[in-house]
């Protein structure tokens, strides 16, 4: 309710409070003022009953001099005197008078005492003609007569003091006061001019009245010591010069004679003393007259006084309204028109939300102030939107800038999208591709928009690579395994659409939880292609090197890898064993010859074998024919011809066998020698097994070797009979290779040459036919092959049984599995092609000084050589080499 | 200490390439030749934490191995890896049903091989 009145109204209400103390100030100041006017009034009435009073005094007097005509004229029996009846009729006109002032006034409104006593005079009046009648009589006693007029009089001057009690101002009551004592004197000289004028005609005083004279006498004195006290200057005045006059000297001296004379005769004119007396009651009758004027002079002077403190109280309190009313208007307005100000500027502002209206400042104090800040909080928030204006344009410029910039980005992303090589797309957590992909994903993939998983994009129908893909996905956002491991898992190469394709991933983190994954993939047919053509070049090369070096030799590898590959393919593969070991020496073969395409196709699928414990699929078979295949048709592309295998004569044999026909050499001797040069060269055998051994070395990383061979001049072998040996002799020489010599390092940390040694020995000594390998590597750990034994459920028990061991199908001491050896099947293979010419086999190793592998052979069968093989005779002694006498 | 893995693989030469790198690791090594042996060590020793396994082994193939061992109900507890070669999803399919925690293709690079068996062992011995 409060809250709602205006401001204006609360700071009037606020002025009202000293308003509302002026106007009781003011009420108090009227109260005064109208008890000043109801005093006024009563002086008014004072005023009013001093004319009363002058009645009165007037009745008084009449009613004084009756008395003493009367007291005098019955002393003297002169009833019938005129100046008695002159004073009766004062007297009754004087009593008219004051019934006609009264009658016209309201008697109730009269003070109490003074009504009362005028209403004591009154009835004793009522009786004035009675006591008329009676003194006329003569029979009344002075005394009573006297007595009668005293009473009168008294109640009459008593009803004149009476009017003290409406004033209570010191100078009129003082007025009021020495009126009533001058009466008082007056009424004692008036009964002593009665009682002596009658005691002065009768020349005795009557019993009683002397002691009366006395009385009087004494009052007059009293009351005129009481005058003296309560009389002004001015009255003093007067008074004395009434006391001072011939007429009190007279009366005194007069008096003085009544009092002092013992006798009966005071020789006293009664008419003297009635005269001067009279004359000295006349006198004081002027002063009572004066008195009587000034109390109602003094009363109207009071009522005029009264009568401006009225005006001036209500003038003074009218005052204090106004300026009260006057300050609170302007100390409301000049405070509500500062509110005001502020209100409409703030009411101006919050509607048309213009911060450059001020307020008007219209005082200099807190409102002043409060204007001065409320100005300057506009003025602040005009400069600060003029500052998020200018800065909101700025953000809008920003903004569009940095709109601008990211359209310019994506337009450029889409562009390296569009254009870049690879394909380019984010797998998320749930194995669909997202919709923002390079091109060339699309392209290669299938340009669906539907967010399909990207393991059937890349698959396109290949289930088991879908499924491969799948499972490595799974593998990587269930979270089992480190992020980094199991993205390694994932396929890295896929081919599609006759196309190869390598892949890789990217993971995509979002504070280290992964979130997807950004595939990139690359088309690297071309780059395989190259590659492969590369290597065919290399292998072609390769291979030509050898052709031309060694035509004989190429052949033979050429002819025994043709019937591997067949075994391996044809229906007679058989046990997964067998195939096994045939891949490998086809493996051993081809990568001595640097056939590197047969080679690692062979060692994959030597890998898949043992991995699946089962024998190739046709699928498998038919591409390890066709990769055969392709080199064949490079190979005699390359030759032109058949591969044949022809005959080297060296420069000595050609001139020996020269020399032999000049000379007409026998029959048999001719033929021995012809014959011979059917057979292959051990010195050309061990100088290709060098070579191969060279660059396998090389190939292992084993850097340059240091080859020495010793050949026998009359050892030759009969090629097809020695080809299997040689074929799996392979073997032996890339494990001498591969696990005995150290690498360059370790054997310089060894303390041995950089260049290990290799020996390569075919010698014919009495029946036997020895072939050695024997390398400086390492040696063999035998305690290995001998737990290898073990494990395996071979013997071990004395050196033969580990020899045995360690040319046991499946037994390999390798610690890696390489394209070349480790995987325990050569050294099996040679052992049985050694074992099917007869020959046995023997190791000789110390650790660290290196390993000698040597078949010997029986030639028992020297003699009788012969080109056709032999099978079976005593094992391990069956022909196998010829030394021609 | 969750330390000892089993390694069960008909190849020495897997076995002893996984041999190295855990051994280097910090692991302690235990090694089976097929899912037989592997089955009796798991059987006779309860302080194996992690078994490297493979697939194609003669006797007994790890998926039956990791068959009987669920079997025992040893397996959820068991930090379980496969050797697989590639493009054996069904094998891996196979082998994750009967609680194998993940694969590695052959050839494995030891430094990821070691992580994979420490953040399976971890994952199996807190949930375990």
């Amino acid at each position: 309710m409060l809250k709602r009145i205006p401001i204006r109204l609360k700071l009037i209400l606020l002025a009202g409070v000293p308003v509302i103390g002026a106007l009781i100030l003011a009420g108090i100041i009227a109260r005064g003022a109208r008890r000043q006017a109801e005093s006024a009034a009563a002086i008014g009435s004072i005023e009013d009953l001093a004319h009363l009073s002058a009645r009165m005094g007037r009745l008084v007097h009449a009613l004084q001099f009756e008395r003493n005509e009367l007291s005098l004229r019955r002393a003297q029996k002169a009833f019938q005197s005129p100046t008695l009846k002159e004073r009766f009729a004062e007297t009754d006109a004087a009593r008219d008078q004051l019934r006609h002032f009264l009658a016209a006034r309201d008697v109730s409104s009269l003070p109490p005492r003074l009504a009362r006593d005028l209403k004591t005079a009154e009835d004793r009046l009522s009786a004035l003609q009675k006591e008329r009648t009676a003194a006329l009589s003569g029979a009344q006693p002075i005394d009573e007569l006297l007595d009668y007029y005293k009473a009168t009089d008294l109640s009459l001057i008593s009803a004149t003091a009476a009017l003290s009690q409406l004033a209570d101002d010191g100078e009129l009551m003082r007025a009021i006061s020495a009126l009533v004592i001058v009466l008082q004197i007056k009424e004692r000289a008036s009964e002593e001019q009665a009682l002596l004028s009658h005691v002065f005609a009768v020349n005795e005083f009557p019993p009683g009245t002397y002691k009366d004279l006395v009385t009087l006498t004494t009052e007059e004195a009293d009351y005129i010591d009481m005058l003296k006290v309560e009389a002004t200057d001015s009255v003093d005045r007067h008074f004395k010069s009434i006391a001072n006059g011939a007429e009190f000297t007279r009366t005194a001296e007069l008096r003085k004679v009544a009092l002092d004379t013992m006798g009966d005769d005071f020789h006293t004119s009664p008419e003297e003393w009635s005269s001067v007396q009279g004359q000295k009651i006349e006198r004081l009758r002027g002063l009572e007259v004066t008195l009587n004027e000034s109390v109602e002079v003094a009363a109207l002077a009071k009522v005029r006084a009264a009568a401006r403190s009225v005006r001036l109280s209500y003038g003074l309190g009218g005052g204090v309204i106004v300026v009260s009313a006057l300050l609170a208007g302007l100390i409301a307005r000049g405070v509500s028109r500062s509110v005001a100000s502020l209100a409409q500027a703030a009411e101006q502002v919050s509607k048309q939300k213009n911060f450059a209206i001020r307020a008007l400042k219209t005082s200099e104090d807190e409102l002043g102030t409060l204007t001065d800040t409320f100005n300057e909080m506009l003025a602040g928030i005009q400069a600060r939107d003029t500052e998020l204006r200018d800065h909101g344009d700025n953000l809008e410029r920003l903004v569009a800038e940095r709109t601008a910039a990211l359209k310019t980005r994506n337009e450029a992303m889409r562009l390296v999208l569009d254009n870049v090589e690879q394909g380019l797309a984010t797998i998320e957590l749930d194995g669909r591709v997202s919709s923002e992909r390079s091109r060339a994903f699309d392209d290669w993939f299938g340009g669906s928009n539907a967010q399909d998983s990207f393991a059937a994009r890349l698959a396109r129908g290949n289930t088991l690579l879908f499924e491969t893909l799948k499972v490595s996905w799974e593998q990587v956002t269930d979270g089992l395994m480190p992020l980094d491991c199991a993205i390694d898992q994932m396929p890295r190469h896929i081919e599609s659409d006759g196309r190869q394709y390598d892949l890789s991933y990217k993971a995509i983190l979002e504070r280290e939880n992964l979130r997807g994954a950004l595939l990139v993939v690359s088309d690297v047919t071309r780059e395989k292609e190259r590659m492969r053509r590369d290597a065919e070049q290399r292998e072609l090369i390769s291979v030509f090197e050898h052709f031309m070096r060694d035509r004989a030799g190429f052949a033979e590898f050429f002819k025994e890898c043709d019937a591997l590959v067949s075994a391996v393919v044809g229906a007679e593969a058989g046990k997964p064993q067998v195939q096994l070991r045939t891949l490998h020496t086809l493996k051993g073969n081809c990568g001595i010859f640097g056939v590197v395409s047969v080679a690692a196709l062979a060692h994959r699928l030597e890998g898949l074998i043992l991995d699946s414990g089962s024998s190739l699929s046709v699928e498998q078979s038919v591409e390890l024919a066709n990769a055969w295949k392709a080199f064949a048709d490079r190979v005699l592309g390359l030759s032109g011809a058949e591969i044949e295998s022809g005959v080297e004569v060296s420069h000595d044999e050609l001139r020996e066998l020269e020399a032999a026909a000049r000379a007409h050499a026998p029959h048999a001797k001719l033929e021995a020698l012809l014959t011979r040069l059917k057979y292959e060269r051990g010195s050309a055998r061990l100088q290709r097994v060098a070579e191969h051994a060279k660059s396998l070395a090389r190939r292992l990383g084993k850097g340059e070797l240091e080859i020495e061979i010793e050949a026998g001049p009359d050892v030759r072998f009969q090629a097809e009979r020695w080809a299997p040996f040689w074929s799996a002799f392979v073997h032996v020489v890339r494990n001498a290779l591969d696990h005995g010599i150290e690498t360059a390092q370790a054997r310089l940390a060894a303390g041995k040459p950089e260049r290990a040694k290799l020996k390569l020995v075919v010698k014919s000594a009495a029946e036997l036919l020895t072939i050695e390998i024997g390398d400086d590597g390492r040696g063999i750990d035998w305690a290995r092959v001998a737990e290898k034994a073990r494990a395996r459920g071979l013997p071990s028990a004395n050196e033969q049984d580990l020899v045995d061991a360690l040319f046991c199908d499946g037994l390999s001491t390798a610690e890696s599995v390489s394209e070349v050896s480790g995987r325990g099947v050569g050294m099996s293979a040679v052992r049985d092609a050694a074992r099917a010419l007869g020959g046995v086999v023997t190791v000789t190793s110390a650790p660290a000084a290196g390993t000698t592998i040597r078949f010997r052979f029986p030639i028992a069968a020297a003699t009788r050589a012969t080109d056709t093989p032999q099978a079976g005779g005593r094992p391990g002694f069956a022909a196998s080499g010829v030394t021609p006498s | 200490m969750d330390k000892k893995i089993l390694i069960v693989d008909d190849s020495a030469t897997v076995r002893q390439q996984v041999r190295v790198a855990l051994l280097g690791a910090g692991f302690e090594i235990v090694e089976a030749a097929d899912g037989v042996e592997g089955l009796q060590a798991l059987t006779e020793r309860d302080d194996i934490v992690g078994v490297v396994c493979d697939v194609n082994m003669p006797r007994m193939g790890g998926l039956e191995m990791l068959e009987l061992v669920k079997a025992r109900g040893r397996l959820a507890a068991l930090a379980v890896l496969m050797l697989t070669t590639e493009g054996q999803p069904a094998l891996v399919q196979r082998a994750k049903a009967l609680g194998a925690k993940g694969w590695v293709v052959k050839p494995f690079k030891p430094e990821l091989l070691v992580a994979a068996m420490r953040k399976l062992i971890a994952v199996c011995g807190s949930a375990a």
